[in-house]
């Protein structure tokens, strides 16, 4: 190996700082705060208690019913959002005038801050039949839909903030996929027209295969984000109704700061890590065992 | 097995810019055609659009005489070779080979016989487990054959399929194409812009400029015969001198021509009355064609200075100027100039900056009319034309 140069080594060091100073010390922190009995503001002294805070969490419903959510979260942004980006650069990417634009509309989403898209689509999901959704509900069904307050109802809350999060996320997903498509040599679709592909085969044999990496990248963080899901769900349902829409990571900020059991939360927080890093690894050996691409 | 024609088959780009303009061509069934002319002439796109990967702006394009104008490139039954190959790189040979089978629904113990047959044939049975990625540039270009031959197409098709090797392999796999359509008897037709591939594979070639066609015939006769100044100086390497020349006078059977400042004079059955030669014209004289002689003022002869030799092996290029130290070469118009290149034996000896001559046969200059679009004495009239094979 290499020797570093003082150089190299200099010019990395401001990254480290800020690494070690705001990712790895704050995670130190909090394993250490969750093997204590840390509350916020508390004047007590801080106690070792162990594992008694694991053990906590691991036998409260509530987290459980978190995680249970976040795994709902994650089995229904990460296709549906995928699948999403995926239509919307096959669109794209059609030798049609005026794609700058729609590439821009596409990817606004993402440049808004999540919290504003989350009042928007509140306005959108509004209750009664002036809320926007149910107004075009009942439009579309000639008067049949029973206006219903989205957000409020056990059934309705977590698939409206799936939708929130989609509509969000797909056009970054839509910017990776489209770099991928742009990248897949026009004469591999020629050559499979002239064997014989029609349209179909084409994007099975050809696009599909062609985007290999680029889909894995996108499944990976997607699955990574629709983990760490909670600015939405604070702003729109505040995990409710009844916790159909709580998260983990929600569950780690009202344990931590509205109840100031910050060795909870703590505790959550490493769990959850370790929880979606060995996810990840598993996601990430799946697909590598799966045909080593060359190119 | 197919017979193609195109008729009056136009390609336009919104400029508008013609890319293919009106070429007619007709294609015998099993026939080797090569289209030759330099980058943007418009040779790619006309094979483009017999394969139906490019529209077709005006004419018809016919593959035994059915119209294939609307059909997709699925349906149309010809095979290509690119020019970067495009291999499927997620697939093994093998499923490269097997693809335009599987896309057939050829049934699989069929299927298998055939690949390994074409494996057999183009020595490609120890690499079909591996990927493209792992292949040498020949190796991807004998699967891109490959893939080709595999389902027996009408017609093949090959985009400079030569053009990403080195120079030894390319002389090789040149030779292997040209047994390979023999054995076959495939109608191909094959796109180059290297002059040699056009004179070593065709049964005939067809030299195209800016979208229109300039000649069309077999190798030796448009090396002999050219059409106009366009394909003297394609073909051939170097191709053929053009240097442009005042004619003195042109009475029949006779020709005198001012290059220069020296005068020339022929003397020839071919050589017609005066009025069809304008004052001005192109001499065309092939590199191999000027003999170097000793002084002598009985028979036409160019004298020039010799500005720089180039040796390459048993032979050495002269590149001549025909201006003397006391009179400086003079720009002229238009792309042609008096710079002359002559092809000698490598035992004469060459000394840069003296003076030369260099004897003409009548029967080997050609005279052209001064823009070069047509060749205005045919010397070989009286000649039978070669047979076309």
């Amino acid at each position: 190996m290499k020797k570093w140069s003082t150089a190299a080594i200099g010019m990395a060091l401001p990254a480290l700082i800020g690494l070690g100073l705001f990712v790895v010390l704050p995670f130190l922190l909090a394993i250490g705060l969750s093997f204590t009995n840390a509350r916020l503001g508390s004047p007590l002294g801080i106690q070792f208690v162990g594992l008694r805070e694991y053990v906590y969490v691991l036998s409260d419903a509530t987290f459980w019913r978190a995680l249970g959510n976040n795994c709902l979260f994650a089995a229904l942004i990460v296709p549906g959002q995928t699948a999403l980006a995926l239509g919307l650069a096959l669109l794209l990417n059609q030798p049609l005038r005026g794609m700058v634009v729609f590439r821009t509309l596409f990817f606004m989403p993402v440049i808004f801050p999540i919290a504003l898209v989350s009042v928007v689509w509140i306005l959108i999901f509004a209750p009664g039949p002036e809320g926007m959704l149910n107004g075009f509900l009942g439009w579309l069904s000639g008067g049949a839909w029973q206006p219903r307050d989205f957000l409020n109802d056990p059934t309705w809350a977590l698939p409206a903030v799936v939708l929130t999060s989609i509509w969000q996320g797909a056009g970054f997903q839509m910017v990776v996929l489209l770099a991928g498509l742009q990248s897949i040599d026009p004469a591999l679709h020629e050559a499979a027209a002239m064997d014989g592909a029609g349209r179909f085969r084409r994007f099975l044999h050809v696009t599909l295969p062609g985007l290999r990496n680029p889909l894995i990248f996108v499944t990976i963080v997607t699955t990574i984000l629709s983990f760490r899901i909670f600015d939405q769900v604070r702003i729109m349902t505040n995990g409710g109704p009844k916790g159909a829409t709580t998260t983990v990571v929600y569950e780690i900020v009202q344990a931590a700061f509205d109840r100031a059991q910050l060795s909870r939360g703590a505790a959550m927080a490493v769990l959850f890590f370790v929880l979606v890093l060995g996810l990840t690894l598993i996601q990430r050996r799946v697909f590598k065992q799966h045909g080593a691409v060359n190119r | 097995m197919a017979a193609i024609r195109f008729d009056q088959v136009s390609k336009l780009y919104p400029g508008p810019v013609r890319a293919v303009d009106g070429v007619s061509i007709d294609i015998r069934d099993g026939e080797f055609l090569v289209l030759v002319g330099p980058s943007g002439c418009g040779k790619s796109t006309l094979i483009r659009m017999l394969a139906g990967l490019e529209s077709v702006s005006a004419g018809v394009i016919s593959i035994d005489d059915r119209s294939v104008n609307d059909l997709p490139p699925e349906q149309r039954n010809t095979a290509m070779v690119f020019q970067n190959y495009a291999l499927y790189p997620h697939m093994t040979v093998r499923g490269n080979l097997a693809f335009p089978l599987k896309m057939r629904k050829t049934p699989p113990a069929e299927a298998r016989a055939k690949i390994d047959e074409v494996a057999e044939l183009l020595e490609l049975s120890p690499i079909l487990d591996r990927k493209p990625a792992q292949l040498s540039g020949g190796q991807r270009q004998r699967v891109a054959m490959g893939r080709a031959i595999v389902r027996d197409p009408a017609v093949f098709l090959m985009d400079e399929p030569l053009s990403n090797l080195d120079a030894k392999l390319r002389t090789q796999i040149r030779a292997d194409i040209a047994s390979l359509q023999h054995r076959l008897g495939t109608t191909t037709i094959y796109v180059t812009h290297d002059q040699v591939e056009a004179m070593t594979l065709g049964h005939r070639i067809c030299v195209m400029k800016q979208g229109a066609v300039q000649q069309i015939g077999p190798p030796g006769e448009v090396y002999e015969r050219p059409a106009n100044a366009f394909v003297a100086g394609f073909l051939g390497n170097p191709g053929m001198n053009l240097i442009p020349a005042g004619a003195v006078s042109a009475a029949p059977d006779r020709l005198e021509l001012d290059l220069a400042g020296q005068s020339l004079a022929f003397e020839s059955s071919a050589i017609p009355s005066g009025d069809r030669i304008g004052s001005n014209c192109l001499l065309g004289v092939r590199p191999e064609a000027l003999t170097p002689v000793k002084p002598n003022s009985q028979e036409p002869q160019l004298r020039c200075t010799i500005e720089a030799v180039e040796l390459i092996g048993h032979e050495q290029l002269a590149h001549l100027s025909l201006a003397s130290s006391e009179m400086p070469s003079t720009p002229l118009a238009g792309s042609y100039t008096d710079k002359i290149i002559a092809r000698i034996p490598s035992t004469v000896r060459l000394e840069r900056g003296s003076a030369m001559w260099f004897g003409l046969s009548p029967d080997a200059i050609y005279i052209f009319e001064n823009d070069g679009e047509k060749r205005s004495i045919d010397h070989r009239a009286t000649e039978s034309p070669p047979v076309e094979s």
